[in-house]
């Protein structure tokens, strides 16, 4: 790495880790987020679980550049997933998941294509797209670039996560309960 | 490339007034003179220019630090202040001290240098503690003395206690009940013991076993939360370890850091610099230098090949093990000196690693327990957390943004 940013606080920096399997290489990275935040890029590859735990590890935030994942790819996705929502290891976001959930979470639409910071390729009118229930947090991403892509493992994965906003509302309702009560 | 922050084990003698049998250091009479206390001190700060660090923390030890007298230190602490106020760096200092050289002389300088703190060692039971002249328990009965004698005088200590088998038959309420209620300390932790350096008798018994042990500290946990949390005990690395279970920023010991080789170096009187204060005085084969003769610091610990395996060890351990561990981000792998003395490479995972998991499991179950009772009381945990100073009403709030909006994108490598 050339540029030395250690000056410029304010900037947050990205790394992008073109290889999944490159993931030792972040522990030569972790000098920078004593002065700023720092995104690891991951692409959805197989064997990239172990690039994500490996960031979070070393308190990086991540974003996954997700495509079509095949079922194999499907498979360590939720891996990943459970992982983000269930471990305690986890303390910096992992996008598009940690944005969904928020997304959910708060009812305000956020699509992948925001996530990822793509320019959105609107889907084709006559796509099932319109008729999803999770049109608002995909934007038709995963019918692009290949419009007859299978949504079924990406809709599980959607639904775990409203599954755990809902989750998540809940226990935020009881907890405003208990602190109404806890009132003298 | 090292953090903003910088932290050196500094031995300013290789001197020691006691004789433990189970000490890794190969002792020498060298002491450091304050004309090469300068020279160091100009050669870390030039360092910490060329690294942009501006921040240093200097943890004397020895040897025995209290070997070099206090005025010796009143005039190192005048000569580091004048230099890094010159230089605009920020440094804090603190003690390791076995205690027992310490008289009321030394008072003054432990407020002024050390923020009025010094962390010691003992063991419950002592058995390998021992004065050159002298057995364990004449060991014990000056150093409770001392350090009763301190704490008197408005003295914070901190106790580091390395288990033997005779700790592990007493049991955990024992041992917390000998620091915390007879000799009155509210800080200790609980270190894993190595056989550092030349071998003996009582280096060779020193392996515990590691489940036996992993219940001791789980046992001791218990006795901790139930007897002292809630009065500000502070047992380490348990205590940092539920800070971090429950969401705050726990700071957790050197053998757990991403790598410790990002994080300090050790220096002693005779110049030379290594990893810790472990390899600087026992294995001169992963010296990084010699401070007094090298032109810079800075590339010395570039070029060092010593330095080099120190790096790469995540590299050697991680992919085979450690990254299929859900404490991965608690402790990469351990730490290299305990590893080494065990296992004759520091390419392997440390020894201790099921003793770190029953450590881990326990902190991150009292953790659960601790976060139960917040969400039925929420003030209950601002109560016993600014007891603790471990959590301010900062840590409550929702977290800051990750990402500002400026964004750099750098290559991979």
């Amino acid at each position: 790495m050339a540029t030395d940013f250690t000056d410029k606080p304010e900037y947050g920096i990205q790394i992008s880790l073109e290889d999944p399997g490159d993931y030792l290489n972040l522990y030569s990275y972790t000098y920078l987020l004593d002065a700023h935040p720092v995104r690891i890029v991951i692409p959805v590859v197989a064997g990239f679980s172990k690039a994500v735990k490996l960031a979070v590890a070393l308190n990086f935030a991540v974003k996954l550049e997700v495509r079509q994942p095949d079922e194999e790819l499907l498979k360590e996705l939720r891996e990943v997933l459970d992982f983000y929502l269930h471990s305690s290891q986890v303390r910096q976001p992992i996008d598009f998941f940690h944005t969904t959930l928020t997304s959910f979470l708060h009812t305000e639409p956020i699509s992948l294509w925001e996530i990822v910071d793509e320019v959105p390729v609107v889907p084709a009118t006559d796509l099932e797209c319109y008729e999803c229930e999770f049109f608002n947090q995909c934007g038709g991403y995963f019918k692009w670039p290949d419009v007859t892509y299978g949504c079924d493992g990406v809709k599980s994965v959607f639904r775990t996560l409203a599954n755990a906003a809902q989750e998540m509302r809940s226990d935020l309702a009881t907890f405003d309960t208990m602190e109404v009560h806890a009132q003298p | 490339m090292m953090r903003n922050h910088f932290s050196i084990i500094l031995l300013p003698t290789n001197k020691c007034n006691v004789n433990c049998e189970y000490c890794f250091e190969d002792k020498t009479d060298d002491r450091m003179s304050l004309g090469q206390l300068a020279i160091v001190m100009r050669k870390v700060f030039d360092y910490m220019d060329e690294a942009s660090i501006h921040a240093l923390t200097i943890h004397w030890q020895g040897g025995e630090a209290m070997m070099m007298p206090p005025e010796w230190f009143e005039r190192a602490f005048e000569l580091i202040q004048n230099a890094a106020a010159k230089k605009g760096k920020f440094v804090e200092h603190g003690l390791q001290s076995n205690m027992i050289g310490y008289n009321s002389r030394w008072k003054s300088i432990i407020e002024r240098m050390f923020g009025n703190s010094v962390g010691t060692s003992m063991d419950y039971p002592n058995l390998h503690r021992k004065l050159f002249n002298g057995s364990a328990s004449d060991y014990t009965r000056i150093w409770k003395y001392n350090i009763q004698s301190a704490l008197a005088a408005g003295i914070a200590i901190g106790v580091i206690a390395v288990p033997n088998q005779a700790t592990l038959d007493a049991g955990a309420e024992k041992f917390y009940s000998y620091f915390v209620d007879e000799i009155g300390v509210q800080s200790f932790q609980v270190n894993t013991p190595f056989p550092g350096g030349e071998g003996n008798q009582t280096k060779r018994s020193l392996g515990l076993d590691v489940d036996e042990l992993g219940r001791f500290i789980a046992d001791l946990a218990d006795v901790w939360l139930e007897q002292g949390y809630n009065e500000g005990v502070k047992l380490g690395p348990i205590d940092e370890l539920v800070k971090t279970f429950t969401g705050g920023n726990g700071c957790l010991p050197c053998i757990w850091q991403a790598n410790c080789a990002d994080e300090f170096i050790s220096i002693d009187a005779r110049g030379f610099v290594a990893q810790c204060d472990c390899w600087v005085t026992s294995y001169p084969e992963y010296f990084f230098g010699n401070i007094y003769e090298s032109g810079s610091l800075g590339r010395m610990l570039a070029e060092s090949s010593a330095r080099r395996k120190f790096v790469e060890r995540p590299a050697a351990i991680i992919p085979s093990d450690c990254i299929d561990c859900d404490y991965l981000s608690m402790c990469h792998g351990g730490c290299p000196v305990r590893t080494y003395t065990f296992s004759g490479t520091m390419f392997e995972k440390d020894p201790y690693c099921k003793v770190y998991l029953a450590m881990f499991r326990k902190a991150e179950e009292v953790a659960a327990k601790l976060s139960q009772s917040w969400a039925s009381n929420p003030a209950e945990r601002l109560t016993c957390d600014m007891r603790n100073r471990s959590v301010t009403t900062d840590d409550l709030k929702p977290p800051i943004p990750v990402l500002p909006s400026k964004l750099v994108q750098i290559e991979r490598r």
